[in-house]
């Protein structure tokens, strides 16, 4: 019998229609991915699920658990099923617990909610859920405040929080999207090996279509409220039927047509021995800790870091925007230090940067035109108001966006058309190097593809050389020709793009490869488990 | 424990500084009297004294000193407990403080203890009637509550009971010898009055602080957990909107201490309000020096306690030692 | 952009009726606020005196309507000393960050320490009552109100990435903060200002309550209700209106400054 079946479920907040007839089905036992780009509907289909929508929400059609309408349902009836019968993991598990409560109490409470259970008994089934998920090995124990654990940890509790009551149905929402790459593959075995001992079933919420290749049995591909394909996982994304669903998988293995390196070409941006610590609250840490590195004029150099390796303090000091403790940084042979001299304006002009989100590098108050134009500010002498807008309107058109467009203010634009803004911010002095950091990794694949090509196509026209940030190790593959592999503020590994990471001796490197899902290597082992299955 | 003892090392960094800010306050309490017009000795002997009378009187204070040397001598007798001597009283101004203190300070507490028994309830139905009739009540309500000036309140409401209803002159302190039940009587008008508008503020924090913790995800893991609206306002907003209203408290303490120096006037209360205006018209600079930093002190000490009390329920205030 | 809510516009209505009604007393009262009329005194409220006479006949509604006057011209200059005084140093020490932050926060802690009124009260204690030392008073404590409101949203403005690129562009700390910076607080210190304006009308009716606001003969709501508290028993009036003027003036204010901060709300404007 089928165990969770939705049926033409359309949902309304206020006048706006969020979910338009989705419909799908999840077996006892199997997991379902369900994938779509931001703004897809597909955590609200979550939210319609276990009926906790905002206030304003209309849902129409049928959502039945074991044949159980739930939409029928009584308040408290439903209360009676959510975290009994279906376990809801958010993403952000920093958010997703409370600060003020200690872990221990946040998991025992599912217990004393739906079991009846003293706060004493509760705590230590809370004990024995945080031994199996792993929380225990980890050295957490039941006293600790969400602030103390890592994200990985954090977001073991909230699937054990889910996982309390063995559930029959878990949806996961995102639940690896703000881990690094180790931390992703350790949550999704979690969940897997959960969801396999109790026989749960697993809705997988994500946009990341090589992940959910690797664990999905079926896939559900959600686009602007609507389910526009479902099936098997190997099926889908070998032979997906759905324009949408083939666009979908072209944008993840998408690489953009790579620019003839110029191998002769000299050295352009030299830092030597940096070191920057930071002192918080007695402990220091060391951000920097000895970083040598150099750039050619027009190379395109990848480094790769897990979150709080020092990619970002590196940025901001190759811009020279940072005191440094120790080392130096030359930029066309020059010495490149803090500080507003006409030299250093000069250097400023040379190397521009493009950062990560889309919603706050711009001034929200400002036209964009002018955002854009900023950095013209280190022209000697400064141009007029009518150049400055000139040269932005030019720059626009260059990197894909209506030149018009420049009296526009930041939030009339999509995630997408605000990169290209910051790209088009960072050309306008015409520099010879520009940082990346993690520009692409807030955007949608599809969207996310368009850019990278852009990128490649204003190197080789321009000649520019990027040094490219990333945690994604596929992002920086497809991009970059050269790569670093940067932890614990050290250059780790360093090699050529195609080779590195599958030459590399070193464990990170390794371990960095192994935890990135990719799409071609599910889909190989796909194929090797059919095949084994057919002879 | 790791907890006790981490709560104990952030006490003690917050004590340092109440301490460092104590000092400060009590070097410009010093020199903003020292640049106060009207000399105390003129004052005291009418403006036929000779100056030779008035010059002796000097001595005779202390006022002759460099005022380096006051300050230290006034500094050093504060750790002592005492305060100086009253130009007018002739007596210790610690034994005046003490006994306007007995009456002050009960005042300041009963207030306290009315606006949040007052304020906090409110604001939390308010929050779980959200949008609903009871909700805008309370939020009119308060809001005329924000803008009524207390003193006005206390008139009216001494109108009210004395001449309308007749009841017993409302007004003046019968003394703690008197009894507990009618010295607490007196006070409870005072207090009421001085809580209302703490109390609006507090119910309108309460209310937003909860309202803002409920679009919280923590509040969607625990509704996802099987908890009802209502249980899960409780168990996790409430506790995380104490912080804001903890806040409030703190910042209004110093309202409600200087409001209550104006209600004693309406009141006719013995308190320390009534001795610095008396003590501002006779140029008595040593009492007004003396009860503005009790006040100081009570202002900061309280804010002391609220810190503590921010560390208690923000685990993540407290540093790992 | 939605339209304001109903409370909003009643608070700017309300405001600017008080505004009106001080800036009409300059011109023109009903009856000479100052002027003593012993043998009309104590009128209850009629035809002739809408508000009722004092108990030196003076006019109840004349001396509300120049107590606006007083009320209003000190509140708007302690505030604006105040933002002056603060709005600068906020960003000073948002922007310099060390040591230069440390000591004007702690200096705004040592001014924090002091009872609101109590500060007031010691200073027209050391400068004698009046007017101008209301104003002094006040303003001295709206100071690091704004001091704190600027830093803290500066503060937390820095660490936005389009101040790093500004950065990034050439610009320097002084320059990014008053192009980037100050327009982007803007409307969190125009909040603050009506809820300070607000605090100041209701410090002056306290500091004159008790005779440390302006002195006489200048008419102000505070003394107008010290001088009712013994009569109020009987003329009931001389209490009831200068009290409802404080009242709904710093109820007006309040209800404008909750519809500013509503129509300011990032959250609010992101939706839009």
């Amino acid at each position: 019998m089928t165990l969770l079946r939705v049926e033409s479920l359309s949902l309304n907040i206020g006048a706006e229609r969020i979910l338009d007839e989705v419909t799908f089905s999840l077996e006892p036992g199997e997991t379902l991915g369900l994938v779509g780009e931001s703004g897809s509907g597909k955590s609200m289909t979550a939210l319609s699920i276990m009926r906790l929508l905002p206030a304003d929400s209309t849902l129409s059609g049928r959502i039945a658990l074991e044949g159980e309408d739930l939409l029928k349902l009584r308040p408290r009836e439903m209360r009676a099923h959510r975290g009994r019968d279906i376990g809801m993991a958010f993403q952000e598990p920093m958010s997703a617990l409370n600060p003020l409560q200690t872990i221990g109490g946040q998991l025992a409470e599912p217990f004393e909610i739906h079991r009846g259970l003293s706060r004493r008994s509760a705590l230590a089934e809370a004990g024995r859920l945080m031994e199996r998920v792993g929380l225990e090995a980890g050295g957490v124990d039941a006293g600790r405040y969400p602030h103390e654990l890592s994200g990985g940890q954090r977001q073991r509790a909230v699937i054990a929080i889910a996982m309390a009551l063995s559930p029959k149905v878990l949806i996961a929402d995102e639940p690896t999207t703000a881990l690094d790459a180790a931390a992703q593959a350790e949550i999704v075995r979690l969940l897997l090996s959960l969801t396999q001992e109790e026989n749960c079933a697993l809705l997988f919420i994500t946009h990341d279509l090589p992940l959910i290749a690797g664990l999905a049995d079926r896939i559900a591909v959600i686009s602007s409220g609507r389910v526009v394909e479902m099936g098997r996982t190997g099926e889908i994304l070998s032979a997906p039927s759905h324009p949408y669903t083939a666009k979908l998988i072209d944008a993840a293995v998408h690489r953009p047509p790579r620019p003839v390196s110029n191998k002769s070409g000299q050295d352009l941006l030299v830092a030597s021995d940096l070191v920057k610590t930071y002192r918080k609250g007695g402990a220091t840490r060391r951000a920097l800790d000895g970083i040598t590195l150099s750039i050619r004029e027009g190379e395109l150099v990848g480094l790769v870091g897990e979150s709080g390796s020092g990619k970002s303090t590196l940025a901001r000091a190759l811009l020279a925007l940072e005191t440094l403790d120790a080392g130096g940084i030359t930029l066309g042979g020059a010495p490149f230090k803090v500080g507003h001299d006409r030299e250093t304006r000069a250097l400023r002009r040379r190397i521009q940067i493009v950062f990560q989100d889309p919603y706050g590098s711009f001034d929200p108050r400002l036209r964009v035109w002018r955002t854009v134009s900023e950095p013209m500010h280190l022209l000697d002498p400064g141009p007029n108001a009518a150049t400055r807008r000139r040269a932005a309107r030019d720059i626009l058109a260059r990197v894909g966006l209506d030149a018009d467009d420049c009296d526009k203010y930041p939030h009339e634009f999509s995630g997408g058309q605000r990169q290209r803004i910051a790209i088009a911010r960072a050309l306008i002095t015409r520099p010879d190097i520009v940082i990346f950091d993690e520009a692409v990794s807030s955007l949608d694949v599809s969207t996310r593809a368009q850019v990278l090509d852009l990128l490649a196509e204003l190197s080789r026209s321009m000649g520019l050389a990027y040094l490219f940030i990333s945690h994604d190790v596929g992002v920086v593959r497809a991009i970059a020709e050269r790569i670093l592999v940067m932890k614990d503020g050290k250059i780790v590994d360093e090699g050529p793009a195609d080779s590195l990471f599958e030459t590399s001796s070193h464990p990170y490197t390794r371990a960095l490869l192994a935890a990135t899902p990719s799409l071609a290597a599910a889909l190989a082992a796909r194929g090797e488990r059919m095949a084994d299955l057919v002879g | 424990m790791n907890r006790a003892r981490a709560i104990g090392v952030y006490a003690g960094q917050r004590f340092v500084s109440l301490v460092l800010t104590l000092f400060a306050a009590s070097v410009v309490i010093f020199i903003l009297l020292q640049i106060a017009p009207g000399d105390p000795a003129t004052y005291m002997m009418g403006l036929s004294a000779s100056s030779e009378a008035v010059q002796a009187l000097r001595d005779e204070l202390g006022l002759s000193a460099a005022p380096v040397d006051r300050y230290a001598k006034w500094i050093g007798g504060l750790m002592r407990g005492d305060f100086g001597v009253s130009y007018t009283y002739r007596a210790p101004v610690a034994g005046l403080i003490a006994e306007r203190l007995s009456v002050s300070a009960p005042l300041a507490a009963f207030a306290l203890a009315m606006s949040v028994l007052l304020g906090l309830p409110l604001g939390f139905v308010a929050a779980a009637q959200r949008g609903r009739p009871l909700d805008a009540l309370v939020m009119t309500v308060t809001q005329i509550g924000l803008a009524a000036p207390n003193f006005w309140f206390a008139i009216l409401l001494v109108y009210l009971f004395s001449v309308v209803l007749g009841w017993a002159s409302a007004g003046g302190f019968p003394g703690w010898d008197a009894g507990f039940v009618p010295a607490m009587r007196a006070l409870l008008l005072p207090a009421f009055v001085l809580a209302l508008p703490q109390a609006a503020i507090l119910a309108r924090v309460m209310r937003s602080a909860l309202i803002d913790a409920e679009g919280r995800n923590y509040m969607l893991t625990a509704r996802a957990k099987g908890l009802s609206e209502s249980e899960a306002l409780w168990r996790h907003a409430f506790r995380n909107a104490l912080i804001p209203a903890l806040t409030i408290i703190g910042l209004q303490f110093s309202f409600l201490v200087a409001g209550g120096v104006i209600i004693e006037n309406v009141f006719y209360l013995p308190g320390l309000g009534r001795l610095v205006f008396q003590a501002i018209t006779q140029r008595d600079l040593i009492v007004v020096q003396g009860v503005v930093f009790i006040l100081v002190l009570i202002v900061v000490s309280v804010n002391f306690v609220i810190d503590i009390g921010y560390a208690i329920i923000d685990p993540r205030l407290r540093r790992a030692p | 952009m939605k339209a304001a809510p109903f409370s909003a516009v009643l608070g700017a209505a309300i405001t600017l009726f008080f505004i009106m009604l001080a800036l009409i007393s300059v011109l023109w009262t009903p009856y000479d606020p100052a002027s003593f009329d012993v043998p009309a005194r104590l009128r209850a409220p009629s035809f002739d005196h809408w508000f009722g006479t004092d108990h030196f006949g003076r006019d109840v509604l004349s001396n509300v309507m120049a107590g606006t006057r007083v009320s209003i011209a000190v509140a708007i200059v302690a505030v604006g000393l105040g933002m002056a005084l603060g709005a600068p140093l906020g960003l000073i020490a948002a922007a310099a960050g060390g040591a230069v932050d440390e000591w004007l926060m702690r200096a705004s802690d040592i001014v924090f320490a002091f009872p609101a009124l109590i500060l007031a009260i010691l200073l027209t204690a050391a400068l004698g009552p009046g007017a101008l030392n209301a104003i002094i008073a006040i303003g001295v404590f709206n100071a690091p109100v704004f001091a704190r409101l600027v830093r803290g949203s500066a503060l937390s403005l820095w660490k936005r990435e389009f101040i790093l690129a500004a950065r990034a562009a050439g610009k320097g700390k002084p320059r990014i903060s008053l192009e980037h910076i100050l327009p982007n607080i803007a409307d969190l210190i125009i909040v603050q200002v009506t809820i300070q304006f607000s605090l100041g009308v209701l410090a002056e009716a306290g500091l004159s309550y008790v005779g440390l606001g302006a002195s006489p003969p200048t008419a102000s709501w505070g003394r107008m209700l010290a001088e009712s508290q013994t009569i109020a028993a009987i003329a009931p009036w001389t209490a009831i209106f200068p009290g409802l003027a404080i009242v709904l003036c710093v109820l007006g204010l309040n209800l404008l400054g909750d519809g500013l901060r509503d129509a300011f709300d990032p959250k609010l404007r992101r939706a839009r």
